[in-house]
């Protein structure tokens, strides 16, 4: 949703538009550090986005197809355009990171290309394995690697930080779609299986 | 490279130039990657958008929940602030004063205190990450599944984005539109007629 959602205006992908609000951000605390070559995000992304994909493909699969088209109101995505909506983005960021070749190639409208469940929990499918794939061949050394083509001061870094942090951000609506409809989240049933617990998301 | 790619990179280019300008640069040369600089960035700007829509939000709206067993907007809202307490200080910064992680999602449904607490909730994360040194990082730490201070910074922005968008959701739910996308709407409508795709 956010500021990655620009670059999808000519995929005709608009989301929540923060590239305006970027503006806004403050500066960071200096830091003085000299300490040497520290923590390496690979593994805890490649981590994360392994649970990610678990809970939006298992979500997709809870949600009926006949929700698909569902939206809370007009001009909002529907189940079926977020989910196309994390599928593109990861298609479309991993491949900016450039170390493995994209399943497919995202073509214009892709948000809505479809609203079939079958086929748009496959394209998840496959660009979670995509964006897992593009992150494993990084090295830790790679995440300081420019894209410039993302800004003066951008790195390859900062990819793999909006990659995961989107997918959390989309999982975050999609979950309140499924609970608005009636689905409880299929992990929050394993969870909630030995016992009652409090309010979950 | 098609078409409709090299123009989502020309836009990509356009858009990202505020984007990440603004991620400072590590002060530290030898370092992999300005992890901790950009968590802070990140975190300012859920902040800025959170506190914005819970501004947004009727306060008769706040004890509104999708469903029995479901957070509310106060006790999500809540939940984020104790997430960011209560991982911050697990990071290693000094705890928050007066702050107990048990039954805090239910302590209010008042909508100045909670916006107050949410606020000073990311101040406190922001400045204990961008107080921590890369070295701090790497300290061993067992939590859920995560194994270093590092890992748990990760998760702290990964948390607070997940719980914007269900929010986002939320408040869509209740027929608010989020102010950034309202005053994007505003830009636009000024500008062009042309009908939009869906938004968040």
């Amino acid at each position: 949703m956010r500021k990655l959602s620009i670059p999808f205006l000519a995929l005709g992908l608009i989301a929540g538009g923060s590239a305006a609000r970027r503006t806004d951000a403050q500066a960071t605390p200096k830091v003085v550090d000299k300490t040497p070559p520290s923590y390496d995000m690979k593994p805890q992304s490649l981590e994360d986005l392994e649970d990610l994909q678990k809970k939006f493909t298992s979500l997709a699969e809870a949600i009926p197809a006949d929700q698909y088209t569902w939206r809370p109101a007009p001009d909002v995505r529907s189940v079926a355009e977020i989910l196309l909506h994390v599928a593109g983005t990861n298609l479309q960021f991993a491949s900016a990171l450039a170390t493995v070749p994209a399943p497919f190639e995202l073509p214009k409208g892709y948000e809505r290309s479809t609203t079939e469940k079958a086929k748009i929990v496959a394209q998840l499918n496959q660009s979670f394995d995509f964006a897992h794939a593009a992150i494993e061949q990084m090295a830790n050394i790679d995440f300081k690697k420019p894209m410039t083509q993302f800004g003066p001061d951008a790195n390859a870094g900062d990819i793999v930080y909006l990659i995961v942090t989107h997918t959390h951000e989309h999982l975050g609506q999609a979950i309140a779609y499924a609970r608005i409809k009636g689905v409880v989240p299929p992990w929050t049933v394993a969870a909630q299986a030995p016992q009652k617990k409090t309010s979950q998301n | 490279m098609n078409r409709s790619l090299v123009s989502m990179c020309v836009l990509a280019m356009a858009w990202s130039v505020g984007a990440f300008a603004q991620a400072p640069p590590s002060a530290d040369k030898t370092a992999c990657y300005a992890f901790r600089q950009r968590a802070v960035v990140e975190l300012k700007e859920v902040q800025q958008e959170i506190i914005s829509l819970a501004e947004a939000m009727p306060a008769e709206k706040y004890t509104w929940r999708p469903a029995e067993g479901v957070r509310s907007v106060s006790e999500v809202y809540l939940h984020m602030a104790a997430a960011n307490f209560g991982l911050t200080a697990l990071a290693g910064a000094p705890p928050s004063p007066g702050f107990a992680f048990q039954g805090y999602e239910k302590s209010t449904t008042d909508k100045a205190q909670i916006i107050d607490r949410l606020t000073r909730s990311f101040e406190y994360a922001e400045n204990g990450i961008g107080n921590l040194s890369d070295a701090d990082l790497l300290k061993p730490l067992k939590f859920q599944q995560f194994t270093s201070v590092g890992d748990i910074v990760l998760h702290i922005v990964a948390h607070a984005h997940e719980h914007l968008g269900q929010s986002i959701a939320y408040a869509r739910m209740n027929g608010v539109v989020p102010p950034w996308t309202a005053a994007q709407q505003q830009r636009r409508g000024q500008s062009s007629p042309a009908p939009r795709p869906p938004q968040n």
